[in-house]
């Protein structure tokens, strides 16, 4: 393209972009500070949610955060992916269970892209009305039919060894590995994706879906993308809840309690943010903990557990309001904020000229 | 590409139409918007679409993009007739339009915004972005360096990484039109682009559009109030009153008949 004879001075290089430093950084640090400190609860009680429902986040995010497509039936998705993942592994000879939690995903995926069909008509509140079937459709199918559960009475499936390769991972540690490998994966994967015309194409549907019309982008085929691929992550997240973090798994533990803990991950963490999905899940799972370590050090030493629940019900409430009122971009511009006002104390970056207001 | 080719009317040579509205009838719920519009305009040509408000100017424009769909009439790009015109076919047959109160992406950074435009000429797959294949990588660098260059010819290449929505109207209004021109359009569809303008942010905008002209040939149609301006940039008037084409011709022809200055430009005595 011939242009005007302007004083192009311009880098043409690809100009650095934060994410690609921090994210390997963030991915080795993940993968030695644990195991420099390990202990079983860190690893079974802290980490392993952590990354579980960081990916659930991410998997939401994708929809909501960047494709614009509100959804209440995340945990619907996870429920699909861990059953799929155990009958695959069940009954399909020679799917060993990594095969087959990549297998659950793309069956999440394809249900994601059934319950994404109504989004190529309505968008905002009716669409949650979609999405919320499937939350409620969903447990409802698992449960009524003893073939998901492999006939068990109570609903409830055990999950079978985790081993990998040929190595015995069915100790806190190896879990954590486990889920670690596979959460590193899919955040690079997603980040490529974000940082693509595809990516570009969801938040130009989220920000104004008639412009996105008028600069040729198929609305319906990027919205079903964003449902397959959001629903594939969720699927695997899933999996993992039930394979590498409880060890069990029952159709009611992904009701539609889940599907707001997940949303809340990415409301405090923030939206249309990979960062954000991590601090957001570490949140969700540390302030419980932190409750209690708080109130049992005000209180005593044991605190009414049922007191406890309500007390982390109220503090959520508040902080959800407070995000959105004070901070809706979340934790993720917190640190941002943080992080820039540092660096720039030392000299490292300057402060950017014209932030958003 | 076609030369810059402002003369030639050939009206009669479909190879010279850039798009064309034939007999083209509009009403929303009895309210007659347009009435056997015809319009043929040529490459390479600027056309000022003038009238008064209600006139059916944007609506002429969202028909001519696909927007809305004409109970009468059809519309032609490149002289094929087009029967089921959609938004992203016309944007595929080159024709790119901008939007009067601004269709830009205001979650993207101005870098973004125009790589979006741009990327409407993609070939490789989202399979390969995923991976960060080589032909990805290769792609991607190419739009970078196509989108950068959009921007530094309407000198936005300071803002590339600024989040739309913290710019003020008038650079929004440029970013709109870089990201336009990213999309290598054979023809420009430009509802107000100078509205809410200061004259030295005009005077940019114009140049901008009339190089897109003569660089690269594009055929400019263009709705606009400011007829100082309109006359000085348009090869050729197009006035609409009440969804009727009531003059079609050189700039200073149609701005001293009588019936324009009575409907649109007022009486003077």
């Amino acid at each position: 393209m011939a242009s005007l004879p302007a004083p192009i001075s311009v880098a043409p290089s690809e100009p650095p972009r934060a994410g690609a430093i921090v994210l390997p950084v963030a991915i080795v640090a993940a993968a030695i500070v644990p195991f420099a400190i390990g202990s079983d609860y860190l690893f079974g009680a802290v980490l392993v949610p952590i990354l579980i429902l960081s990916l659930a986040g991410l998997g939401l995010n994708v929809l909501t955060g960047y494709a614009g497509q509100l959804s209440l039936g995340s945990a619907a998705f996870m429920a699909i992916g861990a059953f799929a993942t155990y009958n695959i592994h069940l009954r399909v000879p020679g799917f060993s269970l990594l095969p087959a939690i990549v297998a659950g995903g793309f069956v999440a995926a394809a249900f994601g892209v059934l319950f994404g069909l109504p989004s190529l008509r309505v968008k905002g509140f009716y669409l949650i009305a979609s999405t919320l079937a499937a939350q409620f459709f969903v447990p409802w199918l698992l449960s009524q039919y003893g073939w998901f559960t492999n006939g068990s009475a109570s609903g409830v499936i055990t999950a079978p060894p985790l081993t990998l390769a040929g190595f015995d991972l069915d100790n806190p540690a190896g879990r954590y590995a486990y889920t670690l490998g596979i959460v590193a994966v899919l955040t690079v994967l997603v980040r490529n994706l974000i940082d693509s015309p595809t990516g570009r194409a969801w938040m130009a549907v989220r920000d104004m879906d008639l412009a996105a019309a008028a600069l040729g982008i198929p609305l319906g085929r990027a919205k079903l993308l964003a449902f397959a691929v959001s629903s594939f992550l969720l699927g695997i997240a899933g999996s993992l809840w039930a394979f590498t973090y409880l060890g069990t798994v029952e159709p009611a533990g992904f009701d539609l309690d889940r599907s707001f803990q997940i949303l809340f991950v990415i409301i405090l963490g923030g939206l249309g943010s990979i960062r954000g999905n991590f601090l957001g899940a570490a949140f969700v799972v540390l302030l419980p903990v932190a409750l209690s370590v708080i109130g049992g050090a005000i209180v005593g030493s044991t605190l009414d557990p049922a007191l406890l629940e309500n007390a982390q019900k109220i503090v959520f409430g508040a902080l959800i309001i407070f995000f959105l009122v004070a901070e809706p971009d979340g934790l993720t511009k917190l640190l941002g904020h943080a992080l820039r006002t540092r660096s720039s104390w030392i000299g490292l970056t300057k402060p950017r000229q014209l932030e958003q207001p | 590409m076609a030369a810059p080719q402002t003369l030639a009317p050939q009206r009669d040579d479909p190879s010279c139409s850039a798009i064309a509205l034939h007999d083209i009838s509009l009403s929303f719920g009895g309210l007659d918007v347009l009435r056997d519009v015809s319009l043929d305009v040529r490459r390479g040509e600027i056309v000022g679409l003038i009238g008064p408000n209600g006139a059916g100017k944007s609506s002429l424009l969202n028909v001519m993009s696909g927007f809305y769909r004409a109970d009468r009439g059809g519309v032609s790009i490149d002289g094929t007739r087009l029967d089921r015109l959609r938004p992203q076919r016309v944007a595929r047959a080159g024709v790119v339009r901008t939007f009067q109160n601004l269709g830009l992406f205001a979650g993207m950074t101005v870098l973004d915004n125009v790589l979006t435009g741009h990327a409407l000429h993609g070939k490789v797959g989202w399979p390969h972005y995923l991976l960060r294949t080589r032909a990805a990588r290769t792609e991607d660098r190419r739009n970078r360096e196509a989108a950068l260059d959009a921007l530094a010819s309407l000198d936005l290449q300071d803002h590339a990484d600024t989040l739309v929505s913290a710019l003020p109207y008038g650079v929004q209004k440029r970013v709109e039109l870089a990201r336009a021109k990213a999309m290598t359009p054979q023809t420009l569809l430009l509802d107000e682009p100078l509205a809410g303008m200061n004259p030295d942010e005009k005077h940019e905008m114009v140049s901008a559009i009339r190089s897109a002209r003569d660089i690269r040939g594009t055929t400019v149609v263009l709705i606009e109030h400011d007829i100082g301006v309109v006359l000085t940039l348009a090869d050729r008037l197009v006035v609409l009153d009440r969804g009727r084409v009531i003059a079609d011709g050189p700039p200073t022809t149609v701005a001293a008949d009588s019936a324009v200055i009575a409907a649109y430009l007022g009486t003077r005595h």
